[in-house]
Formats: structure tokens, sequence, C-alpha cells
């Protein structure tokens, strides 16, 4: 069998003679080697009352993709967590809005936060070409 | 960059990040259809220019009449909840000091 593909090297190299390690990407390196982010944004909420922080976004990617998410709450404003925010969410010790829940779909994602009134947090979300 | 505001308030509630939107990135949506609107600010090749070896570059900027904003909010996604949207004209508009939230970027 030919020695056929696609390769993408890094700045400065040839990528007909680059080594793997100079390659930004080969698609011999197989499906999580060649993970990327397929769509990323943010996204901002706030409780006036002390209800629910909700986030419902549409992706269409027509997968149920890998995610990855990080959140700044309104108590803490320069210090990004993942969410869920592991151990200390819980322990009920992470800052204020708490993280709840995360549900993924292959057409939406949906989070939530538990929050006293006057309290926001916006989130940072990454979303994978590759599904779950 | 695409973002998702309160039709209400002018809020802006999300953002898909990015300078040139498929349709994939078209089709999103953040929150429900009925409360937020959406603008779409598309990057365009404002120059172009090759190099002795013949090599080709092409340089982009914000399709957007707040081309200088928007350059800023590429570098600081989080920075655009320091802006509302102007219901009537659709374009940013910083939020006064006391309302604004500082958010921080993750500088990503």
């Amino acid at each position: 069998m030919g020695n056929y593909g696609l390769k993408i090297s890094q700045d400065g190299y040839d990528v007909k003679t680059a080594s793997d390690t100079e390659l930004i990407f080969s698609s011999k390196f197989g499906t999580w080697a060649s993970m990327c982010v397929a769509v990323s944004g943010t996204a901002n909420g706030s409780s006036s009352a002390g209800e629910n922080i909700d986030f419902s976004i549409n992706h269409s990617l027509g997968y149920t993709p890998f995610v990855l998410i990080y959140y700044v709450t309104s108590d803490n404003p320069n210090n990004w967590q993942w969410f869920p925010a592991g151990i200390q969410s819980l322990l009920g010790e992470s800052d204020s809005p708490d993280p709840l829940f995360l549900n993924i779909y292959d057409d939406r994602f949906t989070l939530s936060f538990s929050a006293n009134a006057g309290e926001s947090v916006t989130i940072k979300y990454y979303l994978f070409n590759v599904g779950v | 960059m695409i973002i998702f505001y309160n039709l209400k308030t002018g809020n802006i509630v999300g953002t898909i990040e990015g300078r040139i939107h498929h349709e994939s990135h078209l089709k999103m949506f953040i929150g429900d259809k009925k409360e937020n609107g959406k603008i779409v600010c598309q990057w365009k090749v404002s120059k172009r220019w090759e190099n002795k070896k013949g090599e080709k570059f092409v340089e982009y900027e914000p399709n957007h009449s707040q081309k200088d904003i928007f350059i800023n909010i590429d570098k600081k996604p989080a920075s655009i909840y320091n802006y509302k949207i102007n219901l009537k004209t659709k374009e940013l508009l910083p939020i006064p000091e006391p309302e604004n939230p500082k958010m921080q970027s993750s500088d990503n």
C-alpha cells in the first residue's frame, strides 16, 4: 500500500520532510491525536431573585460532543474554575454560584448553577470534534 | 464572533467565538429564540501580499463598523460582558463602570 494521508507541518518546517514532532497534524496519528475544538464561546447569566442560573446552548453538531467548561463567578471574578469544580463542588465549598449539572445531547447542552440573588456567572465552553 | 443578546434589555447572554462562521455555527443558538437575538460579525480579507520567496499571506479584519472593539474582544473573549447591545442600532455599548462586572478574560 502506498504512502498516503494528510499532514500539516509547524511553521518553518517543510511538510514533505518534517518528523512527527514537527507536525501540527497527521492523519496517521488517529482520532484522538486529531481531536480539536469544533466550536467555542461564552455565556453569561445572573440570578435576580435567588433562582438557579440555567444555560441552554444549541450546537447543531449532530453528535454528542466532548465538552470542556470553565466558569467564573461574580463572587470571585478573577478565578476561572473547571466545571463542575470537582470535590470542592461536592463538599459545597466552591464559590457561589455553585455548579449543579451538565447534560450533553447531540443537538444541545444544558448546565445549571444554584445561586443567591444578585449573583452572576460567566462560562467558557469548548465543544470538540470527537463524540463521547 | 456571534453575539446573543436579550431582546428586551440588550444584555449579552452568550457568544460563539471565531472569525469566519459557516453554517454549523450559524445554526447554533444560546438560550430561548423568543427571548434572545443574535448579531453575526464575520471577518473579511483586508490585505493580501506575497514575499520574495513567493509565499502568500492574507490579513483579516472584522467586517463591522465597530471593528476595533471586535479586535479587542477577539483577544479577550470574556470582555464582551463589559458591553451591552443598543437595541435600536444593534451596536455594542460599553457598560458604565458601576454596573460593569469587569469579568477577567481567561486569555485564550
